[in-house]
């Protein structure tokens, strides 16, 4: 498994393109427009907005980005030559899901990091905490769930636009975290830092899995039958 | 290693491969059949891709239902479109295939990759990127993978498709170099590769074995069956009894190369070659 996650991290960061383009949506676009528009903000209120901005931006990228890595279905030579080698093959679409989760997940995690670091005197360590696990766990959601539209749907532009619905959907309608790819920003601060919030938000976890093991079975189905 | 298929069938909607037996133990053994006779099928079958519909391969004492992963080990396969990821450099892709193979001594792989690398002839290319390569250089790139942890079986597939004439000539000294430590299995449709490399000849003709046994055999068996004949123009007997094999127009005519049991017109007897004996054979069986 290390072998196929190690791989795959050297496939994405090897893009130069993607990467820096994804350097530029999830950390200056962010920056730039709350700088424009958020003189009165208090510290705290820039930090949810910037988190808010950066979600939304990750959210509609994965789609794109695993799709620099994995095209969705299995390609000839993946099959004949790699897949050939490997004992348990749903390993490497793992390890592709993976590198993406961890690529975008470091890049907000040491924004954050260093955020907090350079003012942990007015910003308390549960909402860095709190920022980190959410970042973890809605990524994880959208990159499972970004894999399994590739394996069902033929195009990644299909993939992306039923990512935009389901985060405007959650936005907009959905007020329980169980179900929400991202929340409101209205309750972002109150959802942020509240206990049982927290707690609803890791039932993505049996989402994730769910996903995952439906993958699976399609992931196989395609190895078998390629 | 000795390879021993017995009684291969193969059956999609139609049967691809029927009853195809045999045994190889070294050397080059050449694979040939026009498009659709099986060839790829059969190849990825020796390769564990795909399961035979019926009839079992043996790798020495190993089977596919046993010993899978042990089998792959120490089979090299050049598939017939060889690709890889694009912005892979060549020592790259060489290192993930060294890492997916096993070697994970950090000497050992980085050995295993300048000898393969060496081997092939990639010197001046194993920092450039794999869509930057020539058709021939993909293809050198496609037997240096095969050819990590020195498998005992190498199968290539339709090798020379593509590449330009002096990459041809240099991809069939290069398999006939590797072909003393191991078994080669090559399978193509250009007569001439095999010509060129094999000692041993399997004629594929709709998914049946038409012949198997060394090449010389094949081509003595259609001595005395090969004319050429020159002339104005080509006599209808030619045309009606003799399979034509080649024609060139000359300064005084029409010279024509053709298999017939007996002489026809002023035709004479010709020395004859795999071409000859292959097309005779599969239109020998092909009209049965």
């Amino acid at each position: 498994m290390n072998i196929q996650i190690l791989f795959s991290l050297k496939l994405l960061l090897k893009q130069r393109s993607i990467f820096v383009a994804m350097l530029v949506l999830l950390i200056a676009v962010p920056l730039i427009l709350v700088s424009l528009n958020g003189s009165g903000l208090s510290l705290r209120e820039a930090w949810y907005t910037i988190l808010h901005l950066q979600m939304i931006v990750a959210v509609l990228i994965v789609p794109i980005i695993l799709h620099s890595i994995w095209k969705g279905k299995i390609q000839l030579f993946e099959k004949q030559l790699i897949l050939y080698h490997i004992h348990k093959p749903f390993e490497y679409y793992m390890a592709k899901l993976f590198a993406v989760c961890f690529v975008i997940s470091s890049i907000l995690v040491l924004f954050y990091t260093v955020f907090w670091l350079l003012l942990f005197d007015q910003i308390s360590i549960t909402l860095w905490y709190s920022t980190i696990v959410q970042i973890i766990l809605t990524l994880a959601f959208a990159v499972a769930l970004a894999g399994l539209l590739s394996l069902l749907l033929k195009r990644t532009i299909y993939g992306t636009i039923l990512m935009i619905l389901y985060l405007i959907i959650s936005i907009q309608f959905i007020r329980s975290s169980m179900f929400a790819l991202w929340f409101n920003p209205d309750f972002i601060e109150q959802m942020m830092l509240e206990p049982s919030f927290l707690i609803q938000r890791f039932a993505l976890l049996c989402w994730i899995i769910i996903l995952l093991l439906t993958s699976k079975a399609l992931f196989v189905r395609q190895v078998v039958s390629s | 290693m000795k390879l021993i298929l017995s009684n291969i069938c193969k059956k999609y909607k139609n049967t691809v491969l029927n009853q195809i037996s045999f045994e190889v133990e070294s050397g080059i053994l050449g694979l040939l059949g026009e498009n659709g006779a099986g060839k790829t099928t059969l190849i990825e079958i020796i390769a564990t891709l795909i399961k035979p519909t019926d009839g079992t391969v043996y790798y020495d004492d190993f089977t596919f239902e046993n010993d899978l992963y042990k089998i792959r080990h120490q089979i090299g396969y050049l598939p017939q479109k060889f690709d890889f990821f694009p912005n892979l450099t060549v020592e790259e892709a060489l290192y993930y295939i060294c890492k997916l193979k096993g070697i994970n001594n950090k000497e050992q792989r980085a050995i295993e990759i300048d000898e393969k690398i060496r081997q092939v002839g990639l010197e001046e290319q194993k920092k450039k990127k794999f869509c930057m390569l020539s058709g021939g250089m993909k293809q050198r790139l496609g037997i240096a993978q095969a050819l990590i942890g020195n498998p005992k079986i190498l199968l290539v597939d339709e090798p020379t498709v593509g590449l330009d004439p002096h990459e041809r000539v240099a991809f069939r000294q290069l398999l006939s170099s590797l072909a003393q430590e191991r078994l080669i299995i090559l399978s193509t449709h250009i007569i001439e590769d095999v010509a060129m490399t094999s000692d041993m000849v399997l004629v594929l003709h709709k998914g049946k074995v038409n012949y198997f046994g060394h090449i010389s055999s094949l081509i003595e068996s259609v001595r005395g069956k090969v004319w050429r004949y020159k002339g104005d123009s080509i006599v209808k007997e030619i045309q009606q009894q003799g399979i034509i094999i080649g024609s060139h127009p000359t300064d005084t005519g029409i010279e024509v190369r053709f298999l017939a049991e007996h002489k026809i017109a002023n035709s004479v007897l010709v020395s004859p070659t795999l071409e000859d004996a292959y097309i005779y054979t599969n239109r020998k069986r092909g009209t049965n």
